[in-house]
C-alpha cells in the first residue's frame, strides 16, 4: 500500500516537475516552482502584526486558517506600490508553513526544461538576487527563478 | 512477525487497548506494592489484563508479546488458585513490573514500526523460576492467613482420597459431556510424553459405566514412576475441561480452564425483535463455531430474553480462545449489530445457575432453528418489543476517535461559528425589518453555540493520565536511589486539551526525575538538615485566568544561585557579568541547552539535555516555563500553558484601524480619565491615580507600534488590567464591546519572532472575517 502511495506521490511530482508560475514585479518576471503553490487569491483584508519584519505585512484569514502575508516588493527591498485590481496573493506551502506572497500580477504557468536554466549571476545587482536559484532564458524572455524556501526562511 | 500489511485501524485499536491495559497494570501493581498485598480482585485483574493482551497480541501475530503475557497469565492463574505468600509479594511485584516494562517497550516498538525483540527467554525463565519457587516452597495451599481464596475442596467430595504420590485423580468440569473420551485423550497424551500408567476405570471407550464412574468418583490414573508427577501436572494444567486434579498428594483447581471469552453484542437501538436478531446471529455463529453458547440462552418466545439483550447485550461465549476471531468475524457481519466488545467470561456464575447442560439445549434449538425462526417471526412484529428506553443501561458508551477527525471537526465548527455571525450580522441586512429571519438567526446562534461547546469538550481530557504515570517513576527511583519520596497529586482532574496532555508527559517525567535525582537529598542528608526523612514531590494542575498552571514542586535542596552561575560561567553560557544576574535569571540558566548541574551522568538524569528539552516542549504548545526555588527548601518548576483552541470571553478595543482583543478576566475596570488625574514621574512615565494607587499607563499604540489619531488621554479610554502579579492601565481608542472569541494560535511561521514577549499570544477571527490579535497582559506589562 505504501508503495502505491509513494508511487502516486512520485507521479504527481513528475507532472509538476519543470512547471513554474511566473509573476511580475516592476516588469521583471519571476518564477516559482509550482509544487509549492496552493492557490492564487485576490488581495483581502489583512491585519497588521507589530514587531515583525516589515515585509511580513500582516496576517489574513484564508477560509478559517490564519496565514501570514509577505509583500514581495518589500521582500526584495523595492518601493511599495498601491495595490490594484491586478495585485494577487500567491499562497505557497513550504515545510508545512502556509504563507501568502503579494505580487504585482500573475503572468503565466510555463514549462522550463532544466537545460534552459542557468546558474544565477554571482553578483546580483539588486536584493532579489539573494533568493534566486536560476535564470531561465527562452525566446528572449528572461525569467528569474526563485527559491521559495529562501524567501520564507532567510532573514 | 508483524509486517506492514496489518490493518491500520486494527493495529491502532490494539495499541490503544494494550497501552491502556499496561497502564492499568502499573496502577494495580503500585497499589499492591503499597499495601504489600495482592487482593483477590487485583490478582484477577492482572490475570484478565494478561489474558486480553495475550489474546490480542496473538491475533496481531506479535508472538513474543503473547508468550510473555501468557507466562504471566499462567503465573497469576496459579496465584489465583493457591494464593501467594506475603513474603513473596515484593519479588512478585518486581517480576511483574519487569514483564510490564518489557511489554511496554515492545508495544512502543510496534508503534514505531521497529522490529520486535525476539529474545524473551530470560524473562520467561524468570517467570518460570518464580512459579517454581511458588510451587515448590509453598506446600499445598492452606491459603495465606487473613485472606481466603475460595476453597474448592469444600464443595467437592474429598478429593485427596489417597496420599499415594503416584496417584493422579482428575475431575472434569461439570456437564462437560463425554467424560470417558476426555479421559482417554488425557491418557493418550500421557503416554505420548512417555508416562507409564494405568487408569481407573480401565475401560473407557463406549462405556456408560465409565462415564458415571468418572463423574461421581473422578478419573484415576496410577503412575508407574512417581517422578512423572511433574510432567503430568503440566499436562493436566494445559488440558481442557478439567475442573481440578490431585497429583502427588496435592490438589490443583483449574479455574483457568473454566474461563473463556465472551462477546457482548448490542443491537441497534429500537431495531425491534432483539431476541430474534440474537437468535439469527447465534445461528450464523454456529456455522463457524459449533461450541458457541449464549446468554440469554432461551431466545425464542422469551420476552425476558429480549429485554436482557436490549439492556445487557447478547453474550456469545467462546470457550476456545483461538476461535474468538472467527466468531467476531461473523458478529461483525451481523445485521443490525450496533456494537460489540470482547470480555473475559468466568463461568462460575453460569455453573451455579440451575441450567447445567448449556451447550446441549442450544444445539437442540439449532436443529429446529430455521423452522422455529420462521414460525415465530411474525409474532414479535404484532407485539413489538417495547422501546429500549429504560433507566437500567449497563453498557459503557465509550468510543475512541482519531484525533485528526476531531481536529477537522473543530476547525469546521470554528468556521461555522464565524460564518454564522457573518451571515446574521451581514451589512446587507442592516436596517431591514426581518422578523422571521431574526427568529431563525437567534435559533441558529444558539445551536452553533452549543455545537461549539460540545466539540470543544470532546478534546478535553483530564491530566490524571499524565500525572499517574509519575508514580511509577518515583517508585523505581526510590528503589534505585534508596530515597523515600512521596508523590502527591493535586488537581489531577483538571481538564485540558488532549494535545496539552500529550505534550506535558515528557517534560513532567524529566522534572520528576530531576527532582528525584538532584533535588531531593539522600535520607541521611535530609535528616542532617532537619528535614523529615520522607521527601515530597507535588504535582499540581490548575486552571487560572485562561491558562493551565502545571507545577512540579519538591522539598529538596533547592537551587543555589552561586553554583548555577559558576556552572554557567564554566560552560560559557553567561551573557553578562555574574553579579548582574538576579536570582530569577540565574534559575533560568538551567533551561539553557547544554546546562547540567550534576557533573556525573546518572542513569536517570544528568545528561544536560533535560531542562532545555522541557522548555522546548512546553514552548511548542505556546507555554512558558518558570522556576522558583528557595535554597535548602526545594524548587518548583511551573508550566504556564495557554488554552489554545479555547473560547474566551474578551473585550474588543480599537486602536487606530486595528481591533485588539483583551481577555476579560484580566480587566478590572474601564474608565475615561481627565488630564488632572495623570501624574508624571521624573522619567516622563505617565501614571494614573485610582483609589490611592498609582498605575502606570501603557499606550497600546506605542507598545505595539500602531497608528492612531487618538493620543490624547482624555479622548481615549483607560482599561485597568491586572495580570501576572502587576497591574497597569492600558490606553486604547475605544471599547467595542464584549464577545466570546475562539482563540487561534498565530501561524507557526511567525513563531520565530517572540511575539509572546510583546504580549501577542494568538488571534481570533471576527464576524466580518478579519483577524484581531489577542493580547496577553502579563507579558505586555513587563
Amino acid at each position: 500500500m505504501n508503495e502505491i502511495v509513494a508511487q502516486e506521490i512520485q507521479e504527481t511530482e513528475n507532472t509538476l516537475r519543470g512547471k513554474y508560475l511566473t509573476f511580475l514585479l516592476d516588469e521583471q518576471c519571476f518564477g516559482l516552482d509550482i509544487e509549492y503553490i496552493l492557490e492564487i487569491i485576490g488581495v483581502q483584508n489583512m491585519t497588521r502584526v507589530p514587531k515583525i519584519p516589515p515585509y511580513i505585512i500582516g496576517i489574513m484569514n484564508l477560509r478559517g486558517k490564519v496565514i501570514p502575508i509577505i509583500d514581495m516588493r518589500l521582500r526584495f527591498r523595492k518601493a511599495l506600490r498601491e495595490y490594484d485590481a491586478k495585485t494577487c496573493i500567491v499562497v505557497v506551502e513550504v515545510d508545512e508553513d502556509v504563507v501568502g506572497l503579494v505580487v504585482d500580477s500573475i503572468d503565466e504557468v510555463v514549462d522550463i526544461a532544466d537545460d534552459n536554466i542557468s546558474a544565477p549571476p554571482g553578483a546580483a545587482n539588486d536584493y532579489s538576487g539573494n533568493f534566486m536559484k536560476g535564470v531561465a532564458q527562452d525566446k528572449g524572455k528572461v525569467r528569474l527563478l526563485l527559491d521559495c524556501r529562501r524567501i520564507l526562511r532567510d532573514g | 512477525m508483524a509486517d506492514i500489511t496489518i490493518n491500520d485501524s486494527m493495529a491502532e485499536m490494539y495499541l490503544y487497548e494494550t497501552n491502556s491495559l499496561l497502564e492499568q497494570l502499573d496502577q494495580i501493581l503500585l497499589g499492591a506494592e503499597k499495601s504489600n498485598e495482592f487482593s483477590e480482585e487485583e490478582i484477577n485483574s492482572i490475570f484478565r489484563i494478561m489474558h486480553t493482551i495475550k489474546g490480542s497480541s496473538a491475533m496481531m501475530e506479535f508472538n513474543e508479546i503473547a508468550k510473555v503475557a501468557h507466562k504471566v497469565e499462567d503465573l497469576f492463574s496459579y496465584i489465583r488458585n493457591n494464593g501467594v505468600d506475603r513474603e513473596m509479594n515484593e519479588d512478585l511485584c518486581n517480576l511483574v513490573f519487569q514483564a510490564n516494562d518489557f511489554l511496554k517497550e515492545e508495544i512502543e516498538k510496534v508503534e514505531n514500526g521497529e522490529p520486535l525483540n525476539s529474545d524473551i527467554a530470560f524473562l520467561e525463565e524468570r517467570i518460570l523460576n518464580f512459579l517454581g519457587v511458588l510451587k515448590g516452597e509453598t506446600p499445598a495451599p492452606p491459603p495465606p492467613p487473613g485472606r481466603s481464596i475460595p476453597s474448592p475442596s469444600a464443595a467437592e467430595p474429598p478429593a485427596a482420597t489417597t496420599d499415594d504420590s503416584r496417584e493422579v485423580l482428575v475431575r472434569f468440569d461439570e456437564g462437560c459431556q463425554m467424560e470417558n473420551v476426555r479421559a482417554m485423550i488425557i491418557l493418550n497424551k500421557m503416554r505420548e510424553i512417555g508416562v507409564q500408567c494405568v487408569s481407573v476405570p480401565e475401560r473407557l471407550e463406549n462405556s456408560e459405566a465409565a462415564v458415571q464412574e468418572i463423574i461421581t468418583r473422578g478419573f484415576r490414573v496410577v503412575l508407574e514412576d512417581a517422578a512423572d508427577v511433574g510432567k503430568v501436572t503440566d499436562l493436566l494444567n494445559n488440558s481442557l475441561n478439567i475442573a481440578s486434579f490431585t497429583a502427588g498428594g496435592r490438589e490443583y483447581k483449574l479455574a483457568r480452564k473454566k474461563e473463556a471469552s465472551a462477546i457482548r453484542v448490542f443491537f441497534e437501538d429500537g431495531c425491534g425483535m432483539e431476541n430474534m436478531r440474537a437468535f439469527q446471529l447465534l445461528n450464523q455463529v454456529l456455522e463457524v463455531y459449533p461450541d458457541i453458547r449464549s446468554v440469554p440462552e432461551q431466545l425464542i418466545n422469551n420476552e425476558e430474553a429480549t429485554q436482557q439483550v436490549i439492556h445487557e447485550g447478547f453474550l456469545l461465549i467462546v470457550s476456545d480462545d483461538g476461535r474468538v476471531g472467527d466468531v467476531l468475524g461473523v458478529v461483525e457481519q451481523g445485521l443490525h449489530v450496533k456494537s460489540y466488545a470482547t470480555e473475559n467470561w468466568e463461568e462460575t456464575a453460569a455453573d451455579e445457575a440451575p441450567a447445567a447442560p448449556v451447550p446441549v439445549s442450544i444445539a437442540k434449538e439449532e436443529q429446529s432453528g430455521p423452522a422455529a425462526a420462521v414460525a415465530v417471526k411474525p409474532q414479535p412484529a404484532v407485539s413489538p418489543a417495547p422501546a429500549p428506553e429504560s433507566g437500567r443501561v449497563v453498557k459503557q458508551n465509550l468510543i475512541s476517535v482519531s484525533l485528526n477527525k476531531l481536529d477537522a471537526l473543530m476547525e469546521l465548527v470554528g468556521e461555522i461559528v464565524i460564518t454564522e455571525s457573518m451571515v446574521t450580522s451581514s451589512p446587507d441586512l442592516q436596517d431591514l425589518e426581518l422578523e422571521n429571519f431574526t427568529k431563525s438567526a437567534r435559533q441558529l446562534r444558539k445551536l452553533t453555540g452549543e455545537l461549539q461547546d460540545i466539540s470543544m469538550s470532546l478534546r478535553m481530557v483530564s491530566v490524571s493520565g499524565a500525572f499517574q504515570k509519575m508514580f511509577r517513576i518515583v517508585r523505581d527511583m526510590n528503589k534505585k536511589l534508596d530515597k523515600d519520596v512521596e508523590l502527591i497529586l493535586v488537581g489531577e482532574e483538571t481538564e485540558v486539551d488532549k494535545t496539552i496532555v500529550d505534550s506535558i508527559a515528557d517534560p513532567l517525567m524529566h522534572l520528576v526525575r530531576n527532582s528525584m535525582d538532584h533535588g531531593i537529598e539522600s535520607r541521611a542528608d535530609r535528616l542532617a538538615g532537619g528535614k523529615p526523612e520522607k521527601g515530597k514531590i507535588v504535582l499540581s494542575a490548575q486552571n487560572s485566568a485562561g491558562e493551565i498552571l502545571i507545577t512540579v514542586q519538591d522539598d529538596g535542596k533547592g537551587l543555589d544561585r552561586e553554583v548555577l552561575l559558576n556552572k554557567a560561567a564554566e560552560k560559557g553560557l553567561l551573557t553578562k557579568s555574574p553579579a548582574e544576574y538576579s536570582e530569577k535569571e540565574a534559575f533560568l540558566l538551567l533551561l539553557l541547552p547544554g546546562f547540567s548541574t550534576k557533573s556525573e551522568v546518572t542513569e536517570f538524569s544528568g545528561r544536560g539535555v533535560g531542562m532545555d528539552v522541557v522548555k522546548k516542549n512546553i514552548e511548542k504548545i505556546g507555554g512558558t516555563v518558570t522556576i522558583e526555588s528557595r535554597k535548602g527548601l526545594g524548587m518548583a518548576s511551573i508550566f504556564k500553558i495557554p488554552l489554545t483552541l479555547a473560547i474566551i470571553d474578551a473585550m474588543k478595543v480599537a486602536v487606530g484601524k486595528s481591533i485588539l482583543t483583551i481577555p476579560i478576566n484580566v480587566i478590572n475596570q474601564t474608565f475615561k480619565c481627565t488630564a488632572q488625574n495623570i501624574i508624571e514621574d521624573a522619567n516622563g512615565t505617565q501614571m494614573v491615580l485610582i483609589r490611592n494607587e498609582c498605575y502606570p499607563i501603557i499606550r497600546l499604540y506605542e507598545a505595539l507600534d500602531m497608528e492612531t489619531e487618538v493620543t490624547d488621554i482624555e479622548e481615549g479610554i483607560l482599561i485597568l488590567v491586572e495580570a501576572g502579579g502587576s497591574a497597569a492601565c492600558v490606553f486604547a481608542d475605544e471599547l467595542l464591546g464584549q464577545y466570546q472569541v475562539v482563540v487561534k494560535p498565530l501561524p507557526s511561521y511567525l513563531s520565530s519572532y517572540d511575539l509572546r514577549d510583546d504580549g501577542i499570544v494568538g488571534c481570533t477571527i471576527l464576524g466580518d472575517g478579519s483577524i484581531s490579535l489577542i493580547l496577553e497582559m502579563s507579558s505586555l506589562l513587563h
